[in-house]
């Protein structure tokens, strides 16, 4: 049976069709992973340098919700223009970023650690990664999209509803996922994983991999807090005499990992003498273990045995 | 024989005070350290110099404990050592026979351990300025070391390394194997006191070259400032960051020891000469 109107449905339709899907995967992967930390896509956004008009935190929430929408719509098989362009200028805005940034890092402006976060904080891809990758992905996907698109498409005003729904449902989710207790599904830093693991860079002849258990040996024995911080964070400013106490305990050993520069950790020393030990951690390594500052852990051993939003427990 | 003279007029005003003032002052001790409180663990550190009326005072030392939340200060230009509370905003004098000394080379202070105070200290961008007897003194950061280093050099410059070295416990069966072996190997460190991370790498190295004394492994340590991009011998090495170790066997070049390879620096060593 066939719809009025209604492409055949030929090979050239279904390879349109599975291409369609491909990319509409790719794009509500990309959308559920920026969902779960909108402040670190907004922190790119920042970087750059798109924040035109609205504040980053807003074109944060406006892409990531348009990209959940597109790629919905593309696995309910909505191939229409209207679906096909907006996809097709978000292709090419994250194939052109991360070809911007592959050329700034080869011709040595940046630094590996200044890939797109496409993927929030779930993947670590270099600038050569990040493009090679999303160009594999996206751009076979668009191209087969545009294959054979169907005429008449069945039940259209209610997959379009539905696309509706979800962006509503993604708008609200990507405002409020700072608030919810979403960090150990978001970040690298969850009970369970070795310091061993939490690493930044890559060792090639210009840079080198970094290990948090080679930049904190210390936590390899024993049982210790990690508080990870800036310090000019009011809650941890708030919270120093509670985190001092525990500090002086019989408990834990008490850290706080920062990457603050030299200055402020000389400020910070000459306002609180904390009577723990501040341990200056690259921005590279650390950025990928928080959403929000501060946020902290408890490390058995060197494994990772419980995390908290803010502040431990104490 | 002036000079002579005026050491034993600076030693007994030292102790004159030490011993009379904490007694005239034993009514109005309430801005003083807290009675009956034991300060203890001081352990020294290398990440200040001493400066006094625009002058470098040579053997000044620079103690911090943590679980004093306080600071030390020993020169011997200073009447008495200065406890420096940042809480408190408090520099207060100690008295000598309060201070003790463990075996470890840290300092505890016994209860009740400053006999007066100066004005508090204030912070001027990464220095620190207070006054004693009217003097200006100044903790500014200390330069980096520079260049071919000694163990001992290091060390006296930056205690840290030699509190951590000793912590740190090489594989006994991989250094004896290094000990063994009989390839002319020289190791050549670049780092930086400057930088967090050589401060908890490097110490590992240097007990290894500890170690391994009387081998044909040679280690060489070499400093470098914040910015080296200038330095001749890290530009003739290609050294892109802090802390590298370039292993040379037979003055050639079999690698590096970067990144991970410091958890274990004896172990990445023996790979490296294989």
């Amino acid at each position: 049976m066939s719809w009025p109107g209604e492409t055949r449905r030929d090979w050239r339709f279904w390879l349109g069709t599975v291409g369609a899907w491909i990319l509409g995967a790719v794009l509500l992967f990309a959308a559920w992973a920026k969902a779960l930390d909108p402040l670190a896509f907004a922190e790119l956004i920042e970087s750059e340098g798109l924040a035109i008009v609205l504040p980053a935190s807003a074109w944060s929430v406006i892409m990531i919700v348009a990209e959940a929408a597109l790629g919905l719509a593309l696995i309910l098989g909505l191939r229409r223009l209207w679906v096909l362009i907006p996809t097709a200028a978000m292709v090419a805005l994250f194939v052109f970023l991360n070809g911007r940034a592959y050329w700034r890092f080869a011709n040595g402006l940046v630094d590996e650690e200044s890939s797109c976060g496409c993927f929030g904080n779930l993947l670590s891809r270099t600038p050569a990664e990040a493009f090679w990758q999303d160009l594999a992905m996206l751009l076979p996907g668009l191209l087969l999209a545009f294959l054979a698109r169907p005429g008449r498409i069945p039940a259209e005003r209610l997959r379009v509803l539905a696309v509706a729904a979800l962006t509503i449902a993604a708008t609200l989710f990507a405002w409020q996922a700072p608030n919810l207790p979403l960090d150990d599904l978001a970040t690298r830093l969850k009970p369970g994983v070795e310091l061993a693991d939490l690493c930044a860079g890559r060792d090639t002849d210009e840079t080198v991999r970094i290990c948090l258990d080679v930049l904190m040996p210390q936590l390899q024995v024993g049982s210790h807090i990690v508080v990870i911080a800036s310090l000019d964070n009011q809650e941890l400013r708030t919270g120093m005499e509670a985190l001092s106490a525990a500090a002086l305990g019989d408990g834990p050993t008490v850290w706080l990992a920062t990457d603050s520069l030299e200055e402020e950790r000389q400020a910070f020393y000459w306002e609180w003498a904390p009577p723990f030990e501040i341990r200056e951690v690259p921005l590279a390594l650390i950025r990928p273990l928080y959403r929000r500052q501060p946020r902290s852990f408890q490390v058995e051993s060197g494994v990772v045995t419980a995390t908290w939003a803010g502040l431990p427990p104490l | 024989m002036n000079v002579t003279t005026d050491r034993m007029t600076r030693r007994m005003a030292r102790v004159a005070a030490s011993l009379l003032i904490p007694m005239m002052l034993l009514g109005s001790t309430t801005l003083l350290a807290q009675a009956g409180e034991r300060l203890p663990g001081f352990l020294q550190t290398g990440d200040y110099l001493i400066e006094m009326e625009g002058g470098v005072v040579d053997d000044a030392r620079v103690y911090r404990s943590q679980a004093a939340q306080a600071v030390l200060v020993i020169a011997p230009d200073l009447e008495a050592p200065i406890l420096i509370r940042p809480r408190f905003r408090t520099v207060e004098k100690v008295s000598l026979l309060k201070m003790a000394e463990n075996g470890d080379g840290s300092i505890d202070l016994l209860p009740d351990p400053t006999y007066a105070s100066e004005p508090a200290f204030r912070v001027e961008g990464v220095e620190v300025v207070f006054e004693v007897d009217g003097r200006d003194v100044r903790l500014k950061p200390k330069p980096a070391l520079v260049g071919f280093q000694p163990p001992a050099s290091i060390y006296e410059h930056s205690p840290e390394y030699e509190q951590r070295a000793s912590y740190y416990q090489p594989s006994a069966e991989i250094v004896e194997a290094l000990r063994a072996q009989g390839k002319s190997v020289r190791v050549q460190i670049f780092f930086g006191t400057w930088c967090p991370a050589c401060g908890q790498t490097v110490p590992g190295i240097l007990k290894l070259a500890e170690q391994t004394q009387g081998s044909k492994i040679e280690f060489a340590f070499y400093g470098l400032a914040r910015e080296f991009s200038g330095d001749a011998e890290a530009r003739r090495l290609g050294i892109k960051s802090v802390p590298t170790g370039v292993v040379f066997v037979d003055d050639k070049e079999v690698g590096r020891l970067t990144g991970n390879d410091w958890r274990r620096p004896e172990s990445a060593l023996q790979k490296l000469i294989g």
